[in-house]
C-alpha cells in the first residue's frame, strides 16, 4: 500500500459506507447508505467524483453491512485517477468502532478526510484540507476541522429539524459547543465560561454539518483511547469536555458560499437534495455535467428527460422532475416533483407527485402515487392509489386499493404492510408529513403568484399566541385596577399600550376587553379564595361592569364593535355556566346603558339562530330568549305608539 | 466511467476527456492544442493501411470525444478539420502530385490564429475611439494590448455578471496602460451612445454566423444595434462550427451552472425551496447583430461564414 508518487503527498480519504443510523427506514435494510440512489445514481458516484476533482488519490471505503453489494459495485466501476480499497468488517456497529478498526489497520498515514456515508458535497476537499493543515501548524492540538455550510435561517424550510447550535471563538474558529437542536428543546444553556475566557464568541444556528471532517492523525488514537466515543457527536462532546486532558481541539471551516453540501439526514433531506440537484444548485454534480448523468434534455422549470426516454401524447412533466434512461410514460400522465429511474414503464392517466420511482418499475394505467418512495422492480396494478408509502423492492400489488402511510413488502405473493407512524413514533420519519406542508405552501404560490399570502399564513401562528398573551395582560391590568380602584382612563392607556406591544387589531381589542371584563369576577373571586357561586358571580359582575363602564363605552362605540362585544359575551357565556344564568340581566344592563343597540342584539340573536348545530350556542340562545321576547315586545309597543 | 465499447478508443482520448472534465485543461485554445496533439498521436501510432481506414479511426475517436464533452464545439471542429486534411492529402496523392503539401502549415495556421488576429488590431481600432467589450476574453485582451502600442483609445468593460469576469479584464487592461472604465451590465445601454465600436470574443460561432458568447453579449449587441454601433467579433477559425442552434436542443447549446455562483445567496434555504433560479453561461447572438468577424484570414461578414466553412471542413464530416 505504500505507493509513492514523487514528492507530493498522497491525499487520503476515508468513506464510511454505512452511517450506522437508521435515518432512511427501510432503505438501510436494502443497501448501505452509500449506494442510496440519488437521481438514479448511487451516492458513492457523486462522492468519488468530488474526490477525483479534489485530486484525492486514495480512498478507503469502510463497509460492514451489505459488503457483497459494495464489492460488486466497486468491481463494476473502474475509476481512473483514484485507488479505491475496501476495508471490510462485520462486527462494526458504530462510527466509533469503524474508526478504531481503521486505526488498528494502520493504513492512514497523515491528515485525512473523513466522510460519512450520507454526505453529499461538491467543494474542493483538498483546499479544505490544506486550510486544516495550516491550522495544525498554528495549533498542534487541532484534532479535527468540521466543514459547515451556511444555509441561513432554517425556519420555514423543510430542513428545520436539522438545525444545530455552534458556539465558537470568533478569531480562531475553535468550537466551544456543538449540538443538534432538537424540536422539543426550548431553551439553550450558554456557559458563562465561554464569555469569560474569550474576547469574542460566535453563536450560530444557521450552519449545517456537511458530514465531512478534516482529521489530523491524532483523531484515530483518540477514538481508540476512548471506548465510549460511539458517534461523531460523542466524539465532539468528549473532546470539548476534556479539552485540557486530551490536548485536542476542534475547529470549523465554512464552505464557500457557492459550494453545496447536504448530508442525507432524513427522508426530508433526501428530498431536498434531489430537488437541489435538479435545480442545479449542486453544479457540477448535476445532470449533463457529470459522466454518469449525461444525455439529458434540459427543459424549463428544472425538468429533464433522457434522450432515450419516451413521452406519450399529453404527458406533462410539471416541475423538478427527471425521467431517466429508457423509461416510458403513457398518455396524459402527470409528473410533478418526481424522479423516475431507468427502464420504468408508466401507463396512461397516471399521476405521480412528490415521489421517487427507482429503476425497473412497472406502473399500470390510472394509478395515483403521491409522497411515496418505490424501490426497484415493483409492479403496481391499474387503479391503485398510493399515498405516503414506501414500497420495498420487488413488491407486487395486484389488488387495486388505496394504500396510505405504510411500508409495503411482498413475501411469497402476499403483501405485508406496516404503518409508518407506528414504526417510527418518535418521528424521524418526517418525509410525508412535511411534503404536505411544502405542497400546501406551493399551492398558495401557484394560485396567487405572490408571496404575501404565504407570509401571512406563516405569521398566523405567532399571532394567535400574541392574542392570548394580550388577553392575559388585559385581565391582569383590569384585576389590578379593580382591586386598587385605579382610574379607568389610566387602564385604557394601559390596555392600548399592550395592544401595540402585541400588535393586536382593534376588533380583537374590543373582543378581548369584553371577554376579560366578563371573566374578571371569576379571577377576582378565585383570588379572594371564595367558592364561586352564581350569586357571587352575579353580584361581582354587576360591580365590575359599573366600575368599568367608561372602559366598555370607550371600546364599544361602533356597530362593528357591538358585534365583537356580542361575540365575546357569547363566547364567555358558552364556557362559564355562572354567566349563563344572568346573561339576560347582563344584556338588559348593556341595553339600558346604551352599550348595545336593540337592532344589534336582535341581529345577533337571529344570526345565532341559524347555526343550531352547536349545542353550546343553542344554550346561549335559550338563556336570552326571555330578554329578546321583551325586547321585541318593547319594539312593537314603540312602533305602535309611533304609528299613533 | 468506462464502458465495454470504450475498448476501441485510444487511451489518449480517454485521458484527454478526463483532463478536460476534471479541469486539467482549460480555455478553448488549450483544448484545441490538446485535441490536435491526441489526434496526431492516433495517426502516427494506430495501425491503418488506407485513407478510409484512417478516417474511420479518427471519426470513431472524435465522435467519442465530442459526445463526452458536448459543450466544447472546438473539439468537433478540430476533428472535422483533420478529417478534411486527410481527404485533401489523399486526393493530391491520387493525382500523383509529388510536391509537398502543407499539412503542417495548415494545422499550424489554426494554432497561430490568435497571433494573426491580434496583428490586425491597428487596422480596426483608430485613435481616440471608445470601445466596449464584455466579460474577459484573452483574445480581446491581447487584441487591445496590441492596438495600444500604436494608438490611444479608451475601453469600457461591462462586468459580465454573474461571473463578473469583466473585472479581471479591466484590471489587466489598465495594467497595460489602456484607459479603462468598468461598468455594470445594467449600464450597457446607457453607455452605448458614446461608444464607437464593440469588440467581443466568443465561445464559438454557429454555421449561420450566430454567436455562442458569454451571457450579456446579446444585450451588448442589441444596444449596439440601437445606436448603430458596429459589433466586431474576434473569431479564431477553430471556433467556427458547422452546427446550427436548434430551439429544441437548447440544452446542448447552453451550460447551466449553479445559481449559487453569483445569482443568489445560498444562505437562504427557505427561499431557495420555493423558487427556481437559472444561471446559464451563454447567450445566443443572432448573426443580424454582428457586423464583422475578424478571423485569422481577415475580416468577414456573417453572410460569408458559409464560405469559410466549406473551405475548412468537408460536408460529409458535418455530422460526425
Amino acid at each position: 500500500m505504500a505507493t509513492k508518487m514523487g514528492k507530493k503527498e498522497i491525499i487520503q480519504a476515508v468513506v464510511l459506507a454505512d452511517d450506522f443510523v437508521m435515518n432512511l427506514m427501510p432503505a438501510e435494510t436494502i443497501f448501505p447508505t452509500i449506494l442510496m440512489p440519488v437521481i438514479n445514481v448511487p451516492l458513492l458516484d457523486y462522492l468519488v467524483e468530488t474526490l477525483i476533482k479534489s485530486r484525492v488519490q486514495e480512498l478507503f471505503l469502510y463497509c460492514s453491512n451489505h459488503v457483497d453489494l459494495i464489492r460488486a459495485y466497486i468491481k463494476q466501476k473502474k475509476w481512473l485517477n483514484i485507488s479505491v480499497s475496501l476495508i471490510v468488517s462485520d462486527a462494526c456497529t458504530s462510527l466509533g468502532d469503524a474508526l478504531r478498526d481503521i486505526d488498528t489497520k494502520g493504513s492512514i498515514r497523515g491528515n485525512f478526510i473523513l466522510i460519512r456515508g450520507d454526505a453529499f458535497i461538491n467543494a474542493n476537499l483538498t483546499n479544505l484540507l490544506i486550510k486544516h493543515c495550516a491550522k495544525l501548524k498554528e495549533d498542534k492540538g487541532a484534532a479535527m476541522t468540521m466543514v459547515l455550510r451556511n444555509i441561513g435561517s432554517m425556519n420555514g424550510s423543510s430542513l428545520r429539524q436539522e438545525s444545530c447550535l455552534v458556539v465558537s471563538d470568533k478569531s480562531s474558529r475553535k468550537i466551544l459547543h456543538y449540538n443538534v437542536l432538537r424540536k422539543d428543546l426550548n431553551k439553550v444553556k450558554l456557559e458563562l465560561d465561554w464569555f469569560l475566557n474569550h474576547n469574542e464568541i460566535e453563536i450560530d444556528t444557521c450552519f449545517l454539518d456537511s458530514h465531512v471532517y478534516l482529521c489530523s492523525p491524532s483523531v484515530l488514537p483518540l477514538f481508540s483511547d476512548n471506548f465510549d466515543f460511539q458517534t461523531m457527536e460523542d466524539f465532539i462532546r468528549g473532546v470539548l469536555m476534556n479539552e485540557e486532558i486530551l490536548n485536542s481541539r476542534i475547529y470549523w471551516q465554512q464552505l464557500d458560499p457557492q459550494d453545496y453540501s447536504l448530508p442525507i439526514l432524513s427522508w426530508n433531506a433526501y428530498h431536498c437534495l434531489n430537488r437541489d440537484i435538479l435545480n442545479r444548485h449542486t453544479f457540477p454534480l448535476t445532470p449533463n455535467a457529470i459522466p454518469f448523468l449525461k444525455d439529458f434534455i434540459y427543459m424549463p422549470r428544472s425538468t429533464y428527460k433522457h434522450r432515450s426516454a419516451t413521452l406519450a401524447k399529453g404527458c406533462i412533466l410539471e416541475k423538478d422532475s427527471i425521467l431517466c434512461q429508457n423509461s416510458t410514460l403513457g398518455n396524459n400522465t402527470l409528473i410533478v416533483k418526481a424522479i423516475i429511474g431507468d427502464h420504468c414503464l408508466v401507463g396512461s392517466n397516471v399521476t405521480i407527485k412528490n415521489s421517487y420511482i427507482f429503476s425497473d418499475n412497472k406502473i399500470e394505467d390510472n394509478c395515483t402515487i403521491i409522497n411515496s418512495v418505490i424501490f426497484s422492480n415493483c409492479f403496481i396494478k391499474q387503479n391503485t392509489r398510493i399515498d405516503g408509502c414506501i414500497l420495498c423492492p420487488k413488491t407486487i400489488i395486484y389488488t387495486p386499493m388505496e394504500y396510505t402511510d405504510s411500508i409495503i413488502e411482498s413475501k411469497d405473493d402476499k403483501i405485508s404492510t406496516k404503518t409508518i407512524s407506528e414504526i417510527d413514533p418518535c418521528n424521524e420519519f418526517h418525509l410525508f408529513k412535511n411534503y404536505d406542508i411544502l405542497e400546501n405552501d406551493n399551492n398558495v404560490h401557484t394560485n396567487t403568484d405572490t408571496s404575501s399570502i404565504d407570509e401571512a399564513s406563516e405569521c398566523n401562528l405567532p399571532a394567535a399566541d400574541d392574542i392570548s398573551m394580550f388577553l392575559s395582560e388585559v385581565i391582569d391590568s383590569l384585576l389590578r385596577g379593580f382591586q386598587d380602584q385605579l382610574k379607568c382612563e389610566n387602564l385604557i392607556l394601559e390596555i392600548n399600550s399592550s395592544r401595540y406591544a402585541y400588535n393586536v387589531t382593534m376588533d380583537e381589542v374590543t373582543y378581548n376587553v369584553i371577554k376579560a371584563i366578563l371573566s374578571l369576577p371569576l379571577h377576582y373571586l378565585s383570588e379572594e379564595k371564595e367558592t364561586i357561586t352564581s350569586i357571587d358571580y352575579h353580584r361581582n359582575l354587576k360591580r365590575v361592569i359599573t366600575y368599568f363602564y367608561p372602559i366598555i363605552l370607550n371600546y364599544v362605540k361602533t356597530e362593528n364593535a357591538q358585534n365583537d362585544c356580542l361575540h365575546a359575551i357569547e363566547e364567555v357565556a358558552s364556557t362559564t355556566p355562572e354567566l349563563l344564568s344572568c346573561l339576560q340581566v347582563l344584556l338588559h344592563m348593556f341595553y339600558d346603558k346604551d352599550v348595545l343597540s336593540e337592532e344589534k342584539i336582535l341581529e345577533w340573536y337571529k344570526s345565532n339562530d341559524k347555526d343550531i348545530d352547536s349545542y353550546e350556542k343553542n344554550k346561549v340562545r335559550v338563556a336570552v330568549q326571555p330578554f329578546i321576547k321583551w325586547l321585541e315586545e318593547a319594539e312593537e309597543d314603540s312602533s305602535e305608539s309611533g304609528n299613533d | 466511467m468506462i464502458n465495454a465499447k470504450d475498448n476501441d478508443i485510444n487511451q489518449g482520448v480517454l485521458d484527454l476527456i478526463n483532463d478536460i472534465h476534471y479541469g486539467g485543461v482549460k480555455r478553448t485554445y488549450n483544448i484545441v492544442v490538446a485535441t490536435i496533439l491526441v489526434l496526431k498521436n492516433i495517426i502516427s501510432n494506430e495501425e491503418w493501411t488506407t485513407a478510409k481506414n484512417l478516417i474511420n479511426i479518427i471519426r470513431r475517436n472524435g465522435k467519442y470525444l465530442v459526445e463526452a464533452i458536448p459543450l466544447e464545439f472546438c473539439i468537433g471542429n478540430m476533428v472535422r478539420r483533420i478529417l478534411q486534411i486527410i481527404r485533401e492529402e489523399y486526393i493530391s496523392e491520387l493525382k500523383n502530385n509529388t510536391e509537398e503539401t502543407d499539412t503542417q502549415e495548415s494545422l499550424h495556421k489554426i494554432l497561430t490564429a490568435e497571433e494573426n488576429i491580434t496583428q490586425q488590431a491597428s487596422e480596426h481600432i483608430h485613435s481616440n475611439e471608445i470601445i466596449m467589450t464584455i466579460g474577459k476574453s484573452t483574445l480581446v485582451e491581447e487584441f487591445l494590448k496590441k492596438a495600444v502600442a500604436t494608438r490611444a483609445f479608451e475601453v469600457i468593460v461591462a462586468e459580465g455578471g454573474p461571473s463578473l469576469t469583466g473585472r479581471d479584464m479591466a484590471v489587466n487592461l489598465s495594467k497595460a496602460e489602456i484607459k479603462t472604465t468598468l461598468i455594470s451590465d445594467v449600464a450597457i445601454f446607457a453607455m452605448m451612445s458614446r461608444v464607437n465600436k464593440v469588440i467581443i470574443g466568443t465561445h464559438s460561432v454557429m454555421a449561420n454566423g450566430g454567436l455562442r458568447a458569454i451571457s450579456g453579449s446579446h444585450t451588448v449587441a442589441q444596444a449596439a444595434k440601437h445606436y448603430s454601433v458596429p459589433v466586431m467579433v474576434l473569431l479564431p477559425l477553430y471556433k467556427l462550427s458547422p452546427l446550427y442552434l436548434y430551439s429544441h436542443e437548447q440544452d446542448g447549446f447552453n451550460n447551466h451552472v449553479s445559481p449559487l455562483q453569483g445569482v443568489i445567496d445560498g444562505a437562504n434555504v427557505s427561499l431557495l425551496e420555493r423558487i427556481h433560479v437559472y444561471n446559464p453561461i451563454f447567450d445566443y447572438v443572432p448573426p443580424e447583430l454582428v457586423t464583422l468577424f475578424i478571423s485569422n484570414t481577415g475580416g468577414n461578414a456573417p453572410s460569408y461564414i458559409y464560405r469559410l466553412l466549406s473551405e475548412l471542413y468537408h460536408p460529409d464530416d458535418y455530422e460526425l
